[in-house]
Order: structure tokens, then sequence, then C-alpha cells
């Protein structure tokens, strides 16, 4: 499987430059076997670029990145026989069937026809895609291609599993579609590598992730950690009428750890939500809409960027 | 036994064409029906009756002189063709390079299996053209069928540098309309498909030896037609050899520097 204590695939000063312009800022990361690893940042952030050059796509302006024990710049192929990879378009050949896709996907890896057959029984079931074996893929859902997609990388059995912004133009259902799969994946013992900007997403799949921004590392751990280490553990939202925004946020300062004024609300820091509410509003603050919530990974990386994961 | 990377890309390409090949069956019969009857015969009941056409025509019908040329150009048309829309689809719509090369296939493979596709392509597409020539009386022959494989060899000369060229287009391919005007409708008529370039001003003429369907044409004729000295036959070979090469050998460039950015 992997070639070093477990480590799959293993990072250090990754770079990438685009002209002048440094998409990927000397990054260090490793991914362990059985583990699930995320890559969480806004557009932008450098998330695409890593995961290309991970997928031994992409040649690196620096740095070094070996996975298997393998060099990625010298064993390209070799290393690609082993991943398995749902990029963030998709690259489904729409006039073919969906078991067509399959198969001709499985003879890039040279996998014997017969085998491949079978295989893509087995995958089409686990997509839950089996009913449309044998139908053109053009009529399919998003969520439908994207499974597809899920079920087509995993043709070869791969060691790493690559999935770039996996559910990012989907709708609700779809998503949770797609996690499920996910997690049945995870529960086989798959290593999964993926890049998102959902925090939701970022939670529920992955056991240790980065948080990216303008190409460099932030922050690193598993989703509790950052959140213990980088936010209270509740935080109040509240709405105020228009303009009243930084005066409110003034007014309530003392309130909470930190206080964070955005566009279209305030955020108080607190690790209880509910006592600062009922101090808020013991003062005289008046707000449209108040909410108590636990923190999320949202809240790390506004701690850490000032910037909101989505525009 | 392994089968090499460019193979199995030529095996996409197999599976893709079982879609395809229906839609490509009208026009592959009545294409050549339509020019051999209107010009082979229609036209060349005209220029045959001139008793000193025969001089440029290398003493044969009309028909039987445009023939072998018409094997060309299909070559080239299937070549140059299948080489503009599918590549920039491959990279831009369907991204279907973009799924091979996140395999262990390289972008030299793509390159090859897409040369190893044309010609199975070709060898198609042109014997397609030979069978309708068998139903006139003047290009039933077996030259016709010995011409075939540089029908193919012409087609491979325009595949491989249009395929290059392809992978650097970045537009919604309006490029590839001003190619068939500017490229390959000059090609068609002026290349000795219908006529000898000897007939062309001298200046011309010069222009006209250098372009790929020069050497096709005159390639199919001198086998359908006999009587060419071998040593331009050899010209000839080499040159559309070389420019399928050269193509291909660029192509790799191009594409692994579009799909590997």
């Amino acid at each position: 499987m992997s070639d070093r204590n477990g480590v799959l695939v293993e990072a250090a000063g990754l770079t990438k430059r685009f002209g002048s312009f440094t998409a990927v800022d000397g990054i260090d990361f490793d991914v362990r076997q059985g583990e699930a690893f995320g890559f969480l940042g806004p557009n932008g952030a450098g998330k695409s670029s890593t995961m290309r050059m991970v997928g031994c796509v992409s040649p690196l302006s620096g740095g070094t990145l070996r996975l298997f024990g393998l060099d990625a710049a010298t064993d390209g192929p070799r290393i690609r026989a082993r991943l398995g990879v749902v990029p963030q378009q998709d690259s489904l050949d729409e006039e073919l069937t969906l078991r067509e896709n399959l198969v001709v996907y499985a003879r890039y890896f040279d996998i014997p026809r017969r085998v491949a057959a079978t295989k893509a029984v087995e995958l089409l079931e686990f997509a839950q895609l089996a009913d449309r074996a044998d139908e053109r893929v053009e009529p399919l859902s998003g969520g439908m291609k994207r499974r597809l997609t899920i079920a087509r990388s995993l043709v070869n059995d791969p060691d790493l599993l690559l999935l770039d912004e996996p559910t990012t133009g989907l709708d609700p259902q779809a998503r949770h579609l797609v996690w499920d799969r996910l997690y049945r994946l995870k529960q086989q013992g798959t290593s999964l590598v993926l890049t998102t900007h959902y925090m939701d997403e970022a939670e529920q799949l992955c056991d240790r992730l980065v948080v990216m921004d303008g190409g460099r590392i932030v922050a690193e751990g598993s989703p509790r950690e950052l959140i213990e280490q980088h936010s209270s553990r509740e935080v109040v939202e509240m709405r105020m009428p228009a303009g009243e925004n930084e005066a409110a946020a003034g007014a309530v300062a003392d309130l909470a750890e930190r206080v964070e004024a955005l566009p279209d609300r305030v955020l108080l820091y607190a690790d209880d939500g509910d006592a600062a509410v009922a101090t808020v509003l013991q003062r005289g603050l008046r707000p449209d809409a108040l909410l108590v919530r636990r923190s999320t990974l949202e809240d790390v990386f506004l701690k850490l960027t000032g910037r909101t994961l989505v525009d | 036994m392994s089968t090499p990377a460019a193979v199995r890309v030529t095996g996409y390409h197999l599976v893709a064409f079982r879609r395809l090949w229906r839609a490509t069956f009208s026009t592959a019969f009545f294409t050549p029906l339509f020019y051999l009857t209107a010009l082979g015969l229609g036209l060349g009941s005209l220029i045959d009756q001139n008793p000193s056409a025969g001089a440029s025509l290398d003493g044969v019908s009309y028909a039987a002189f445009i023939g072998p040329g018409l094997l060309a150009a299909t070559g080239m048309s299937i070549g140059g063709l299948d080489s503009t829309w599918p590549v920039l689809a491959s990279m831009k719509w369907s991204r279907t390079f973009y799924a091979m090369t996140a395999t262990p296939v390289r972008a030299a493979d793509v390159v090859i299996g897409h040369m190893l596709w044309m010609t199975a392509r070709l060898f198609l597409a042109v014997g397609a053209f030979a069978a309708v020539m068998m139903l006139f009386a003047d290009t039933r022959t077996l030259g016709t069928w010995m011409a075939v494989p540089a029908g193919v060899l012409t087609g491979l000369a325009f595949a491989g540098p249009t395929f290059a060229w392809a992978c650097t287009v970045d537009n919604t391919g309006t490029s590839f309309a001003s190619y068939q005007r500017f490229v390959v409708m000059p090609m068609f008529l002026f290349s000795g498909t219908f006529f000898s370039v000897s007939l062309l001003p001298a200046p011309l003429e010069v222009l006209a030896w250098l372009t790929p369907l020069f050497h096709g044409v005159s390639l199919c004729r001198g086998i359908a037609l006999g009587g060419t000295p071998l040593w331009q036959q050899v010209v000839h070979v080499t040159f559309l050899a070389a420019l399928a090469i050269a193509g291909t050998l660029i192509g790799r460039r191009t594409l692994a520097s579009r799909l590997y950015a």
C-alpha cells in the first residue's frame, strides 16, 4: 500500500506558479493511510492547483511531492495507476452509456475487458445507478453524473482517492447522497483527499484538514481541534437594522472573546451563547434577528483570514 | 500481455465510433457518388470530347483521372476534419483528454492513439470511396484499390499537423472555419485533384508542389494509373510521412502544454 509507515502523500515546500502569479506558495502536508484529508478554503486559495499536482498532471514549480514513496516528478504514470480522481469539472463521455464510460476508463488502466465489465456492474450498484447502466450519460442530472464519476474513479481499486470539490454545483439532496457514498468508502478503509469550500462538507467527511488561503496553509488539524483552538464554543449571530452593525458591535464587545462585524450581521464569540444573548437584550439592543449556534470551520476561517469562505 | 497505452486510447475511439458510424454512412456513400457522376461522367463527357485533353489527363478519361485525386482528397477531408472539432471538444467540452490523462495514459499516448485511430478511420473512409468507385466503369480497376493506402497516408499527413494545431486553439472553433476556407478548399481545387497542376502559371504551380494534397493526389494517381517513376513516388511518400510524423511529434508538445498546465 504505502511505502513509508502508512504515509501515502508527502509534500514539502510545494509551489505552483503561473507566470508571475503564485497559486500555491510553498506548502507542507502529508496524508496518511485510511484517513480522509481535506483542503478547506475559498475559491482561488490554490486547492485545485494543489490537487492537480498531487494527481501528477501538473508539474511542480518548486518543492517536493512523493506519493506511495514514488517521486511525482518522475513516476507520474506509476502513481496515477494507483490513484482515483474525481475532477472538479466532469469529464464523462456523454454520448456513451454509463457502462461504456466505466469500461473505457478501466481500459486506460489496462484492466482486462472481462474484469472491467464485472467491475462496472459492481460500481454502478455502488453508485445506485444500476438501472441506467445502458442509457446514455447525457440526460443524467448533475448529482447522478457526479456519482458516476465517483464510481468511475474506483475502477482501478485505487490506494488513494482524490476529489476536487465533489459537491459543488449539486442540490442539497444530491450532496447528501454523495456524502453518503463517500462515507461508505471511508468505512471500507479507502483513503481520501478532498478539497472543498463548504465547511459542512469538511466537518462531516474529514478526519484531518488544512485551511488554505492565498496559496498558503493557515491552520491544520482535525475539525474539532481547529474549532477548539481558533474559536469559542458558541456563536451569537445578530442582524441589526441597516447601518447599526458597527455600533452594535462596539456596544457588546466586552461580552465575548471576540466580536466580528460582517456586512450583514454581527458575530459574538462566547462560550455561553444564551448568557451573552440575555446581556445583549438587557443592554437595550433590539436586533432584527438573533440566533445562537455552535462554532463551525467557517468561524475558524474568519478568525484566521478575516474573510468568509464563500464570498 | 500488456496493451500499450496508445492502443488503449484507440480502443476508446473505436467504442465511441460505434455510436457515430451510422451518421457518417450516407455521406460516405453519396459524396463519392455525386462527385464521380457530376464531374466524372457529366463534366467528363465534355472534356473527353476534346482531343488535346488527353495529354494533361495522363492519357485516360476524365473520370479515371479525377478518381484517384478524389481518393486523396477524401483522405485530406477526413484526416483534417476529424482532427479539428473532436480534438477541441475533448479538451473544452467533454474533457475526454483530461479523463484519459488522469490515468497512466500520457499526452504522448493520446496523440499516438489518435493517429492509430485515424489510420483505421481513413482505411474505412477511403476504402468506402474506392468501393463506390467500383460502380463506374472507368475506375473499376485494381489500381483504385492499390491507391487506398496512399489515400490513407495523405489523410495522416493532414491529421498529424492539424491535431497539433487544434491543441492550441482556444476559441470556440471559429479558427476551424478559416482552416476549411483558406487551407482545405484551395488545396482541394488547385492541388491536382481536378486538373494537372502543370496547367497553373509557374509560380502557382510551385506553390502547389508544396502542398500535402499535391503529393497525395500524385501518389494515388501514380499508383492507380501506373507509369510514374519510382523516385517520384518515393518523394511523395517521404513528404507525406514526414508531415504525419512531424505533426505527431509537435502534437505531443502542444497537447502536453495544454493538459499539464
